[in-house]
């Protein structure tokens, strides 16, 4: 079997098993290409009582190459007003989803780094570059390369 | 602060750009060049480096040098995707103990390379994930002296193939930049001193701690190996490995590059400057010669297994050098195999 196939199925056992981190859950996980979650962050946060979609699409080569990860900007979902969120596509700049990215990571440890990237925000504002972004942004925003100059906002 | 989107249009004007938007660019027209060229390359003559560099005198007189002083005649390129220290170590590694053609000692190697899951283990890697990645060495490590008639015996040939596999190739390298990263996790009071801040970090104040390091650097796909990681992976592997330097020739002192290579020599454990020869005469000539590279010996003190060879290491780039082909003498640098 091969690796993306074999580490997809543990993965999905494990969410199912013992269920995704708190203040997430599995919306659809029907095959081993498309997964959705709904996501909220815990505690106090410049989003409490906000809930967005979340959908994972995985390459042939997971997990040697990252997740497609984008905000839902359909089914009712809208992204999160985020400076590290693009509002028109849902798109999100964060380095391990980029160029950090490590096969040790997985979709738990992805949800878990978007919901400490909500938790910690400060201000409620778009990208600087959101409108432009949302003019040439590639169909995929593993198409993109982001400049990730600050992952702390 | 905020993130910036890198996105050029054929309008865009290049001086409109950051550093780190052109840094990107660069970086982006490089993935693109390097994504047809093989995983590992079949050997090519040492003479076609002198034909890539032929109008950069400062580089060609250092591949001259490596080509009349030492005994190297072919170079064997690793793709130059940032993974190519571990996918070259990976490949000489295996390709040593092919060569070998020593049922003890590879049975001791498999032995040692199974141990170090234990490392990974300790340093907190989760087992389900690391097993993944470890098949694919494990499996071509066995395919040597098989008592299975049904194993395929692997040969140089089907090394390279398995190399060029792309499944297989990345989880060798996975687990190699996995055993590097557990083992300087284990090992961090030793290593952290010689961790800087680098200067596309924009997240600047001080030194990572080893565990950013280590997963920013070690463990995320595509970041290059520096001086730490190649001692940290030679130690876990007890191998020793020599890396030529190819930088431009006539540096001034000041350069990052030298002041790097200052470290590097200090840093390794017995390190210095090994120049490959027979007497001390030539040596001191060599050592003279503004074209002579830099060769930093990754030496296992104690317990080393095998030794692999040299890589050549261009600046952000290793490819491995192929020596001559020695007259029919047993390889001297064969270890005593002990039970262990």
């Amino acid at each position: 079997m091969r690796i993306a196939s074999k580490r997809l199925t543990k993965e999905l056992v494990e969410l199912r098993n013992q269920g995704p981190p708190e203040g997430t859950a599995i919306l659809l996980a029907d095959d081993l290409k498309e997964w959705r979650f709904s996501i909220s962050v815990l505690g106090e946060s410049l989003y409490k009582g906000q809930t967005f979609g979340l959908r994972f699409r995985f390459p042939d080569n997971y997990p040697m190459e990252s997740p497609e990860v984008i905000f839902m900007t359909t089914d009712g979902f809208k992204p999160p007003v985020h400076p590290h969120v693009y509002s028109s596509n849902g798109h999100i700049c964060l380095s391990i989803l980029g160029n950090e990215w490590s096969p040790v990571l997985n979709v738990s440890s992805i949800l878990l780094s978007i919901q400490s990237m909500l938790a910690s925000c400060k201000e409620l504002k778009h990208p600087p570059d959101d409108e432009r972004y949302g003019r040439h942004a590639p169909m995929s925003p593993k198409d993109s390369r982001f400049v990730y100059d600050d992952d702390s906002v | 602060m905020s993130s910036v989107q890198e996105y050029v249009t054929p309008e865009t004007e290049l001086d409109s750009l950051s550093d780190a938007q052109r840094h990107a660019l660069a970086q982006k027209i490089k993935d693109e060049q390097t994504a047809n060229q093989p995983l590992i390359s079949p050997i090519e003559p040492i003479e076609l480096l002198e034909k890539e560099y032929e109008d950069n005198p400062g580089f060609l007189g250092k591949i001259k040098w490596l080509k009349e002083e030492t005994r190297f005649i072919g170079i064997r390129r690793a793709r130059g995707d940032g993974d190519c220290f571990y996918r070259a170590f990976g490949f000489a590694f295996i390709l040593k103990i092919l060569r070998m053609n020593d049922r003890p000692l590879h049975h001791f190697v498999v032995k040692h390379v199974e141990s170090t899951l234990s490392l990974l283990k300790q340093a907190g890697f989760d087992e389900s994930v690391y097993l993944d990645f470890y098949d694919p060495l494990k499996k071509l490590l066995s395919r040597m002296h098989s008592t299975d008639p049904e194993t395929k015996e692997l040969n140089e040939q089907l090394l390279i193939e398995a190399f060029n596999e792309p499944e297989i190739s990345n989880s060798i390298v996975v687990y190699l930049r996995l055993l590097t990263s557990a083992f300087l996790k284990l090992n961090k009071d030793e290593y952290t001193p010689f961790l800087f801040s680098l200067e596309d970090d924009f997240s600047s104040g001080g030194p990572p701690t080893m565990e950013q390091f280590c997963s920013n650097q070690v463990e995320a796909i595509g970041k290059e190996a520096d001086h730490v990681q190649i001692t940290a992976l030679s130690k876990a592997l007890k191998t020793s490995l020599d890396v030529a330097y190819l930088s431009r020739a006539n540096a001034p002192p000041e350069t990052p590059a030298s002041e790097m290579l200052e470290g590097e020599v200090s840093l390794g454990e017995g390190g210095g400057v090994a120049i490959p020869g027979e007497d001390a005469e030539a040596r001191r000539a060599a050592r003279e010669n503004p074209d002579r590279c830099d060769i930093v010996r990754f030496e296992v003190e104690g317990g080393q297994m095998m030794e692999i060879g040299t890589m050549l290491l261009r600046p952000g780039h290793y490819d491995l050098l192929v020596d001559a082909p020695s007259p029919a003498s047993p390889e001297v640098e064969i270890p005593a195999v002990s039970a262990s």
